[in-house]
């Protein structure tokens, strides 16, 4: 290895390229008779006779032995006769030094424009690589060859320093697209050092005074490594090649590394190319549910893209498209989710080591990176489904400078609907979302972020009622990199979300009833690579919110509806945080972070005033106090702590530890188990106090085989206080006075996780075991009810055990199939326990809340995935996908319920999917 | 909004809808129901005692023989006695005002249940019950007050009941006749020597009572005062035919009771979709002494009943049209011709008279000529 490490840096440092002189030299004549003699040997005869120089790394060449007889034969012909049979490669130069390499042949030329770099900024050294886009495997070999022999130095060694480390720090991004690699890992072996790229592919490593080897990989990239020098603090971009068009793909993965090497626990990423070959129902690529398919996360059933992670209800979860809110992150009743998987990079949940720049809610964070546009070319995405098309565009607005990415989707789901039985035949359903991201870099300090997303559902079934919701999102970011240990990342943005409700049919009872959510929010992170051993991280957050909780109008002249309107809400969550990643020694490090987050809710608003001490009922309401516009009515606040160790036994073991608190001021009332597009939104305020959670777990990571198989175990128990729950028959729509009819209740969960993944070879997937728990419990007389006696009962969510199995096959890069398997315990219901007479009608009789279960549920799914020709230099690129959603056409329960039909009670049970759902899905890349 | 997913779920699963069994196995005789309310006034109070049933079960399994005691603070006693079906009953309790009563039963199993101990409770009289033409067809509204602003929480049951007349008079009937081989029909007036028309068919009257529970409250109001829908006639219904008639009663509830009823009103509402609220326990105010745990549906209240009733006829409602949807049939009163046309038709009155017989008769569905096969021919004692 030292060896041939010296090879490379003398070629760097010294070699000129001069193939043509060298074969002036090899020309010399060499009589030789050999017969089983090591390379050294021979080497050394041929010195003796020829005067030319052997270079070589004895390590790498004494695997064979050489015969040979030759008379007077060139040199050239000898070292093939000799090398060829053992698979050893030279290379001579005009200085007649033969450089002996196994396997690949070395490269003596330098990439162009690398003396005039190296002269002109000799303290900041940009690799500027020049890049033919024909593409050619030869080509962008020996370039790489070239760039990773190559020396950069940083810095002016002749300049002492005090300083006793620098930083280097820079962008990462792929060579084809300029689209930047995030999470991609560098280190330095020698040191045990190491740094991963962050959302924008930006990295910063400290490193002594000196020459390193800084080895560079990431999952969808060929790994890479860049020689520096290094005598001050610099810059290097590193451009690295994708892997997509190699055939004999090599994916060492960072990440793989960071599961055992990183601090923080409870953290799933899933790239999405991971995502688009798990098979979901009808096809989509859909990232929620193949969030669902990890441990820890669940749903209450296949209508619902709420998630349920580690005993949180759904409005739990902090669903953030590059730092914009989601609010409802589902199309078409829960089908479909609301992201575009064409424009998506990663996902990242966070359900138990939340980083201190994330708040505001309790249990999860699922943060949804979209992709840059390709910086190089105009390239696009067409796909036709079943019920879905989707287009995606995407190129430079300046080259390497800016880009852009647009995406689209819509729904022609019409046509199954005129499929049904007459009484749905006049329904109608339709969806649209569109994304734009927009990408510019200013300078080299500065670069800007433009997101925009706008989704759009409306449906009727049969009725003259139009349902309709939206999600409206906007945000600009500005990365700034002040120097290389410290950058900033400005965010501004607005997200709203609100549905409507129009009946017009009658003119007399025409009404349209409406709900919106806006919030515009303003952050700034800062990220301060203070030194090896410490990194910091600290901002500010501030967001403002103003709801409508519910307005109902007339609409037209003749209606006699009378306008009602729920005051709107006003608030302001802010939160200051700091958090220090902190490397104790090479096996023991700590992540800690604090972070204060206040709440002040905010006039105008009439707000019920209750009797102190009685239950939270109409009957106790003893006035209402009027607050006026930007008046203060209540603050909360508190402090955050989130705190995560790991202590790593091995290079491939480590155990974590981690405690988390959160706290959550906005919360969605429903009283239904899934998540409804009506469900409404409500702030904190004097009669509803905000949610406190706190989370602790210990883990263990064990990587085998290379880091190819990455196992993890995780347990947890978590706490949550003022949970809102509902009260039994809860009224949440135009209701003035809420309050009355939620309970905050005490909630505790805890479970332990497995999982076993496999991402690379031609088997790869996953297998994901859960077993949890989660109860709640309501027993606050003054709330107004005791459930179950104020006992502790299961949560609407809580389904001990769950098995997921995720496989993909790679027969070829051009056919792959994909199986899954899941099993869950049935959720709980509350069933009737008998039936009665009263009032004139039989009713049913229900006991304690969630004392049943739903029969288990099982599912498989299957799929197959087709691509055509992988020859770079067709126009388009084709793919098929075709596959069956529950294989088995197991009828998966999802509620059971009871009915009066001819005076006698019947009980069903409903499934959504009844029977297999077969798919196809065609994609066309331009 | 229900009705909206549910459509949903009918569209993806089309038949994933399937009979359910559950896993609890009640016992026939399950836990103790008590239904009523104790009148504090001068007229009859009805306690009705019934047990719970397993959930495929159709009919109501009363409690009878059990020992119905209303019990005053001041010790004072009142029986309530069965007539052998599960209703207890006494008449002229006028309790007194300023006490408060709990309700003792000692069943014949020999378990003993308790209330707590209730206020006698304000209920004012109601004021009118008012109509109003809406979506063609008439909506009765409840209307009541009480000026001391202390009711608040209201129930009320009503019974509906209306005279209806046959679309057409009967004044045939079929004879038949022996002959070889089989029979012979024809028909003859029913009255042969006055050829009058059967009235006692002709005239009837139905019942319906209320199978909902129909509660209003006040408690958002200012004043303690209701007006509120109470029953909806739908257009061209026979109940407006030709008089109608509706009794209201109405209870007063605390606000505990009140909610005890409307609980157990949501919990039977329509269910069976996807974002389904969900079900809850009701837990009334009678308890069971001799097994804490065991689970007692009721919930004891005390106040005078005001009951109100108004008639409407056909003629306060201008334009009603009554639709019958019955049509007649001309039929030969030739045998053949009768077993072929008139197969589940009933004669009714001739149409053709040929001169020693009825040539050709009106023959119409049975519930078009004779109103006793869907009502009683009975009249109502407070029939004017």
């Amino acid at each position: 290895m030292m060896f041939r490490n010296s090879i490379w840096m003398f070629l760097g440092g010294m070699i000129f390229c001069a193939d043509s002189l060298a074969q002036n030299d090899s020309s010399m004549l060499v009589t030789l008779e050999a017969k089983e003699v090591s390379v050294k040997e021979f080497v050394s005869q041929l010195e003796k006779q020829t005067g030319v120089y052997f270079y070589y790394n004895a390590a790498q060449v004494d695997s064979g032995t050489i015969t040979i007889k030759v008379k007077q034969q060139p040199l050239r012909i000898v070292l093939d006769q000799a090398f060829s049979k053992i698979g050893l490669s030279y290379v001579i130069d005009n200085d007649r030094h033969i450089f002996i390499t196994k396997g690949r042949v070395l490269n003596l030329s330098l990439p162009v424009g690398f003396f005039n770099a190296l002269n002109k900024e000799r303290n900041i050294v940009e690799e500027k690589a020049v890049i033919d886009n024909d593409n050619k495997e030869e080509r962008t070999r020996d370039q790489k060859v070239a760039l990773e022999n190559k020396l950069y130095e940083i810095g002016d060694k002749s300049v002492s320093n005090s300083k006793n480390a620098y930083t280097l720090a820079g962008y990462v991004t792929d060579a084809k697209t300029g689209e930047p690699v995030a999470g991609a890992s560098l280190f330095v072996e020698k040191l045990k050092q190491g740094v991963t790229t962050d959302q924008y592919g930006y990295y910063s490593i400290s490193l002594p005074r000196g020459r390193h080897v800084l080895s560079i990989q990431s999952i969808t990239m060929k790994d890479s490594r860049r020689q520096v020098s290094i005598y001050n603090d610099g810059k290097m971009n590193i451009e690295l090649q994708s892997t997509v068009m190699t055939l004999k793909s090599v994916t060492i993965s960072g990440q793989k590394i960071s599961n055992v090497k990183g601090t923080q626990m409870g953290v799933q990423k899933m790239e999405i190319r991971t995502i688009k070959q798990v098979p979901v129902v009808l096809g989509e690529a859909d990232v929620l549910r193949v969030v669902t398919t990890l441990p820890g996360v669940k749903t209450v059933g296949e209508a619902s893209t709420g998630l349920n992670v580690r005993g949180g209800s759904a409005d739990q979860n902090l669903i953030l498209f590059n730092d914009a809110t989601i609010f409802n992150p589902s199309h078409f009743f829960g089908l479909f989710s609301a992201f575009n998987p064409e424009v998506i990079k990663d996902v990242e949940l966070y359900k138990s080591s939340v980083p201190a720049r994330f708040g505001g809610r309790l249990s999860s964070v699922l943060n949804i990176n979209s992709r840059e546009g390709n910086k190089k070319n105009i390239t696009g995405l067409a796909g036709i489904g079943l019920l879905t098309s989707r287009l995606e565009i995407e190129g430079p607005l300046i080259k390497d400078k800016s880009s852009f990415i647009l995406g689209g989707r819509t729904t022609y789901a019409n046509w199954l609907l005129n499929l049904l039985p007459d009484q749905y035949k006049n329904s109608k359903a339709s969806f649209y979302d569109v994304n734009l991201n927009i990408t510019h870099e200013i300078n080299k300090k500065n670069t800007i972020y433009l997101t925009g997303y706008i989704s759009r559902d409306r449906f009727n079934l049969n009725s003259d009622t139009l349902y309709g919701y939206g999600n409206l999102n906007i945000n600009l970011k500005w990365k700034h990199v002040f120097n290389n240990k410290l950058n900033s990342m400005v965010t501004g943005g607005y997200d709203r979300y609100n549905y409507k409700i129009t009946s017009e049919k009658l003119p007399l009872s025409a009404y349209k009833l409406g709900f919106d959510i806006n919030q515009s929010y303003f952050k700034a992170h800062f990220n301060y690579y203070f030194s090896s051993k410490h990194t910091f991280e600290f901002g500010l957050n501030s967001i403002y919110y103003q709801l409508h909780p519910g307005s109902y109008q007339p609409i037209g002249d003749k209606s006699l509806v009378l306008p009602d309107e729920v005051d709107a809400e006003q608030g302001v969550e802010s939160a200051l945080y700091v958090s220090d990643r902190f490397t104790i020694s090479n096996s023991l490090s700590l992540e800690a972070g604090i972070r204060y987050s206040l709440f002040n809710s905010m006039g105008p608003q009439n707000i019920n005033t209750y009797a102190p001490g009685l239950p939270r009922t109409e009957g106790n309401i003893q006035g209402t106090t009027p607050y006026s516009k930007g008046k203060f009515i209540k603050t909360y606040g508190g402090p955050e702590f989130r705190a995560s160790l790991r202590y790593a036994l091995s290079e491939s073991f480590s155990v974590k530890a981690g405690y988390n608190t959160l706290r959550q001021y906005i919360h969605s009332l429903s009283n239904t188990a899934a998540m409804a597009p009506t469900d409404i939104w409500k702030l904190s305020d004097p009669n509803i106090k905000p949610q406190f959670g706190d989370q602790f777990s210990v883990g263990l990571y064990k990587n085998f085989k290379s880091n190819t198989i990455e196992t993890s175990v995780e347990v947890y128990y978590k706490r949550m206080k003022d949970y809102l729950d509902y009260k039994s028959g809860a009224v949440l729509v135009l209701n003035h006075h809420i309050e009355t009819d939620v309970l905050g209740s005490k909630g505790k969960a805890y479970g332990v996780e497995v999982l076993i993944k496999k991402l690379s070879g031609k088997l790869n997937g996953w297998i994901s075991y859960t077993w949890s728990r989660v109860f709640l419990k309501a027993d606050d007389p003054v709330a107004g009810e005791i459930i179950n006696n104020g006992k502790y009962y299961p949560a609407n969510y809580d389904r001990p055990h769950d098995i997921t199995v995720i496989s993909n096959y790679r027969f070829s890069h051009r056919f792959s199939i994909s199986l899954n398997a899941t099993y869950s315990t049935g959720r709980p219901i509350t069933l009737p326990i008998g039936v009665f007479t009263y009032g004139g009608s039989t009713r049913t009789l229900y006991a304690d809340r969630n004392a049943y279960r739903i029969p288990d549920y099982f599912r498989t799914d299957f799929s197959m995935n087709l691509e055509g020709n992988h020859k770079i230099h067709q126009k388009t690129h084709n793919s098929w996908s075709i596959g069956v959603y529950n294989l088995t056409a197991r009828k998966n329960p999802y509620s059971v319920y009871y009915v009066s039909e001819n005076g006698i009670i019947n009980g069903y049970k409903l499934s959504i999917f009844g029977s297999a759902i077969p798919y196809i899905n065609f994609n066309i890349r331009f | 909004m229900k009705k909206i997913y549910y459509g949903i779920i009918i569209l993806l699963a089309a038949g994933c809808k399937e009979l359910y069994q559950s896993p609890i196995r009640s016992s026939i005789t399950g836990y103790l129901v008590v239904e009523g309310v104790i009148n504090s006034g001068p007229d009859s109070t009805i306690i009705r005692l019934s047990r719970t049933t397993p959930l495929d079960s159709t009919r109501t399994v009363y409690e009878p023989n059990a020992q119905v005691l209303v019990e005053g603070d001041d010790n004072s006693s009142y029986s309530l006695f069965d007539n052998g079906s599960g209703k207890y009953k006494a008449v002229n309790l006028n309790l007194n005002n300023s006490r408060k009563y709990r309700l003792h039963i000692r069943t014949t199993e020999g378990k003993e249940y308790l209330s707590d101990f209730e206020a006698v409770r304000n209920n004012p009289p109601i004021d009118s019950i008012s109509y109003k033409s809406a979506n063609n067809g008439l909506q009765l509204f409840i209307n009541t007050h009480d000026p001391l602003n202390n009711t608040r929480y209201y129930q009320w049951e009503y019974t509906e009941t209306w005279e209806f007349h046959s679309d057409y008079p009967s004044y045939l009937s079929y004879f038949y006749k022996a002959i070889p081989g089989g029979e012979r029909v024809h028909v003859g007036f029913k009255d042969s020597v006055r050829f009058s028309v059967d009235t006692s068919i002709s005239k009837c009257w139905r019942y319906n009572s209320s199978s909902d529970l129909l509660l209003g409250s006040s408690a958002k109001l200012s004043a303690d005062a209701i007006n509120l829908p109470i029953v909806f006639i739908p257009p061209a219904s026979q109940k407006l035919s030709v008089l109608y008639s509706i009794q209201v009663n109405q209870y007063s509830w605390t606000k505990e009771g009140y909610e005890f009823l409307e609980k157990m009103k949501k919990n039977t509402e329509g269910t069976g979709s996807v974002f389904d609220a969900q079900p809850s326990e009701i837990k009334g105010n009678i308890h069971c002494v001799t097994d804490p745990a065991e689970i007692v549906i009721g919930y004891f209240s005390i106040s005078p009943v005001q009951k109100k009733r108004i008639f409407i006829s056909v003629n306060d409602v201008p334009g009603w049209k009554y639709e019958s949807g019955c049509t007649v049939f001309e039929i030969e009163n030739i045998s053949d011709s009768i077993k072929f046309k008139g197969s589940g038709l009933m004669p009714a009155y001739v149409m053709q008279s040929g001169p020693f017989d009825i040539k050709t008769f009106a023959g119409a569905s049975p519930r078009c000529v004779d109103c006793t096969l869907s009502g009683t021919n009975l009249k109502p004692s407070f029939w004017p």
